[in-house]
């Protein structure tokens, strides 16, 4: 199966990365969280309701919508920060991708670990520049803003299309496709990739060579 | 019973647009109220449509309902077109149509359906139907979410967000019609949020914005400051003008529910010009700027105070000493009616035949700048019968300036009193309360009052002196009288017919003060030594001035 792939270049300051890195992935975020799966037999179940937050950024004039859901949002948090500290630091040359991917598992072989299989990866491609002064940052700050509406309307117009999403199994199967370790939103399982060399091999190769590497340590 | 089904199906499908409307207009509106919003999940109960938590504004939803007029039987799909425009009303009455969000229902011919629609559809038994009006379900959560997304992105929500009173507001207005987008201007952006084919039709959700919204009247060098959005880079335009590089005014949070119920058709076509603008900038930077107030400032106080501040600097200090007494203006008469009364007291003590002891005291009560003075201040006045009896023999020789106080124009008294009544005043503005003894000022203080001081008159007996010192008397009465009350000058109009009467008056104070006159002995043994040669270079100046 071949996993939908996206990628998103963008150029900004350093200390923009994080906000727009998180302004993207959280749109993509509230898009793919439902509510939790509250089973009341094997085949019934409720879902609860998904509650959002406007989240304002301090270096980008731009507002985005995240679910309201803290541990999600620090699991992004957290993911963002180790890929930006990496890519501002000293050793880095000023570009790196992070990458968000969506997948799903599929059930244990013998003497196979379990594998995951991508079908949505949403990558954020970044160069780092300097701003000479003052003026140029403040025009930088507005095309970064304009550069970001310009990627949550184009994750709009994806997210409606009518797509391959994993359907929704029994319950006995749901955490093969969804995660379930959040208290409040129930996201397809997803996860972070990075890298700070330039490399622009897209995640799917990376997973592909880790589920390798992961049978080979067998 | 396969049109049964179909019906029922449609019945849902009629009934998920129904709230998708609704959700919307509530999204839409909200997101312009100029505030960050916040909903909480709840991962129990879902009672939410779409499984979003959008609170319901009423007054949104009775606007919608009112747009939509929905009788019981309706269909919402006839009255689909649903509009929310979003226009910006500035305080001077521009208004400006930002954007229009529409939910429309295109007819959708029914080969095109079978291949566009979810996969499940194709077939006809009821699981497939009930599995799709699932998929649309889910689908249109997908579309409320894209819009809870784009309401952000948009240029109206950056404006929406720095909305004040001040400045402008945004105005919201729900219709049923198709979008009008010529109203949004030139290069206007359109933005398909998301088609869903449905057995129905297609239910597609657009929104149409304005991108070019100009910052600033002034051409020249606030072109490069021009907001753009999207990808359009828009040249000047003769426009509305906007500010968008200014912090969000505080006062702004408590605005929404205002600008929500107020509602407004839109004047179509009709922008006005960059004037409105223009002017709240001049009026915010060129001149309130300058004088605005620190953060704490009582704007009442702060505004006495620089009235106040206007006008002291115009006399210098002791500017007063050269006052010309001609000049006398209504205010220092004003002044006047205090000081002269104590000093009444002491004149007319002074009638009594005690010079040298009375003017001393006069000396003391006038100085004033020590607490023993002040004692023997409130003594005498104490000793004294009221202030009002003392007025009376006032009219005695000028009894027509007396009996119009209420005028206060005294050309007449100005030859001869003036001089000691301006004397009093500028001794009880010589009082300075906080000043040393040894200071400078007090010097000052003393020197004029042996330069100028009216001296106690020589000859108390004789007629002349007390009808001088009764004039004076008079005049300050005449101000007395007219800044007090009307009261104290019935009396001494009165008084002033009968002058025998006011004349045993006289005599029985005068009586009064001799009795206590040994009080007033003991106080001047007190202050004893310098008397005497004070007296000496009044009472010369005395002569003059009864001269």
């Amino acid at each position: 199966m071949n996993a939908r792939s996206q990628v998103f270049d963008l150029t900004m300051e350093g200390r923009q990365v994080d906000e727009a890195v998180a302004s993207i992935f959280h749109t993509v975020l509230f898009h793919r969280c439902l509510g939790k799966y509250m089973y009341t037999g094997d085949a019934q179940y409720s879902i609860g309701t998904v509650g959002y937050s406007d989240v304002d950024c301090d270096f980008i004039d731009f507002t985005y919508v995240c679910c309201t859901s803290d541990s999600l949002t620090q699991r992004v948090k957290r993911a963002i920060n180790l890929f930006s500290e990496k890519l501002r630091s000293n050793e880095s040359c000023g570009s790196g991708q992070i990458s968000l991917e969506f997948f799903q598992k599929k059930k244990n072989r013998w003497l196979f670990p379990q594998e995951s299989i991508p079908w949505e990866v949403w990558t954020v491609h970044l160069d780092l520049i300097k701003h000479e002064n003052e003026d140029e940052r403040q025009l930088c700050r507005e095309n970064v803003s304009d550069m970001l509406t310009e990627k949550v309307i184009y994750i709009t117009e994806l997210m409606n299309r009518h797509d391959y999403v994993p359907k929704t199994p029994s319950q006995s199967e749901l955490d093969l496709i969804f995660d379930t370790s959040f208290p409040d939103v129930q996201p397809y399982l997803f996860k972070f990739d990075y890298s700070t060399t330039g490399s622009t091999v897209p995640s799917m190769g990376n997973a592909m060579k880790k589920i390798i590497k992961e049978t080979l340590a067998m | 019973m396969s049109t049964q089904r179909l019906n029922a199906a449609e019945k849902d499908l009629e009934k998920f647009i129904k709230f998708l409307a609704l959700k919307s207009t509530q999204v839409v509106v909200q997101s312009r109220l100029g505030e960050k919003i916040q909903t909480q999940c709840n991962p129990l109960a879902g009672n939410d449509w779409f499984n979003i938590v959008v609170q319901d504004h009423p007054d949104v939803l009775d606007e919608t309902k009112r747009a939509l007029s929905l009788k019981p039987g309706d269909s919402i799909m006839q009255r689909l077109p649903l509009c929310i425009e979003i226009s910006l009303k500035t305080s001077e009455g521009d208004q400006m149509i930002l954007e229009v969000w529409s939910l429309d229902l295109l007819p959708l011919d029914n080969n095109k359906a079978g291949g566009t629609e979810d996969t499940g559809n194709k077939g006809e038994n009821e699981n497939q139907v009930l599995k799709a009006s699932h998929a649309i379900y889910n689908r249109m959560g997908i579309m409320l979410k894209s819009l809870i997304s784009l309401t952000r992105t948009t240029p109206a929500y950056k404006l929406s967000r720095r909305q004040c009173p001040d400045s402008y507001g945004i105005f919201y207005r729900i219709y049923v019609d198709r979008p009008q987008v010529h109203t949004l201007g030139e290069g206007h952006k359109h933005v398909k949020i998301g088609q869903l084919n449905t057995i129905v039709g297609s239910l597609i959700m657009s929104v149409a914005y304005r991108t070019k919204l100009t910052i600033s009247p002034t051409a020249g060098h606030h072109q490069a400051t021009t907001i753009t959005t999207g990808t359009t880079t828009t040249a000047q335009q003769g426009t509305i003008m906007l500010k968008s590089d200014h912090f969000r005014p505080a006062s702004d949070a408590n605005s929404p529910t205002s600008q929500l119920s107020s509602f407004k058709p839109p004047t179509l076509g009709g922008i006005g010009g960059a004037n409105g603008f223009e002017k709240v900038d001049k009026r915010h930077i060129d001149i309130e700027k300058p004088l605005r107030p620190g953060a704490f400032t009582d704007l009442g106080k702060l505004r006495q105070f620089t009235e106040h501040d206007f006008v002291l600097p115009e006399t210098p200090p002791f500017e007063w000493l050269l006052r010309c007494n001609r000049q006398d203006s209504i205010e220092s008469l004003h002044r006047k009616c205090e000081s002269p009364v104590s000093n009444n007291n002491i004149n007319i003590n002074n009638n009594n035949g005690s010079n040298g002891n009375l003017n001393h005291n006069n000396n003391i009560l006038n100085i004033n700048n020590n607490s023993a003075a002040f004692k023997s201040f409130e003594k005498v006045q104490v000793a004294t019968s009221p202030i009002k009896s003392l007025l009376i023999p006032a009219s005695r020789h000028n009894s027509a300036p007396t009996l119009q106080p209420q005028q206060q124009s005294q050309p007449a008294q100005q030859q001869q009193p003036t001089t000691s009544s301006d004397d009093d005043s500028l001794l009880k503005e010589l009082h300075f309360p906080f000043a040393s003894p040894t200071s400078h000022v007090n010097d000052l203080a003393k020197f004029y009052r042996e330069c100028y001081h009216a001296p106690p008159l020589r000859g108390l007996g004789e007629l002349q002196a007390p009808s001088t010192v009764a004039t004076s008397c008079g005049a300050s009465a005449a101000a007395t009288a007219a800044a007090t009350a009307s009261a104290t000058a019935a009396a001494a109009a009165a008084a002033a017919a009968a002058i025998d009467g006011s004349m045993d008056d006289l005599s029985r104070q005068l009586e009064q003060f001799e009795t206590s006159l040994e009080d007033y002995d003991k106080l001047v043994s007190q202050f004893g030594l310098s008397g005497s040669s004070s007296t000496g270079s009044r009472s010369s100046g005395g002569l003059q001035m009864s001269n």
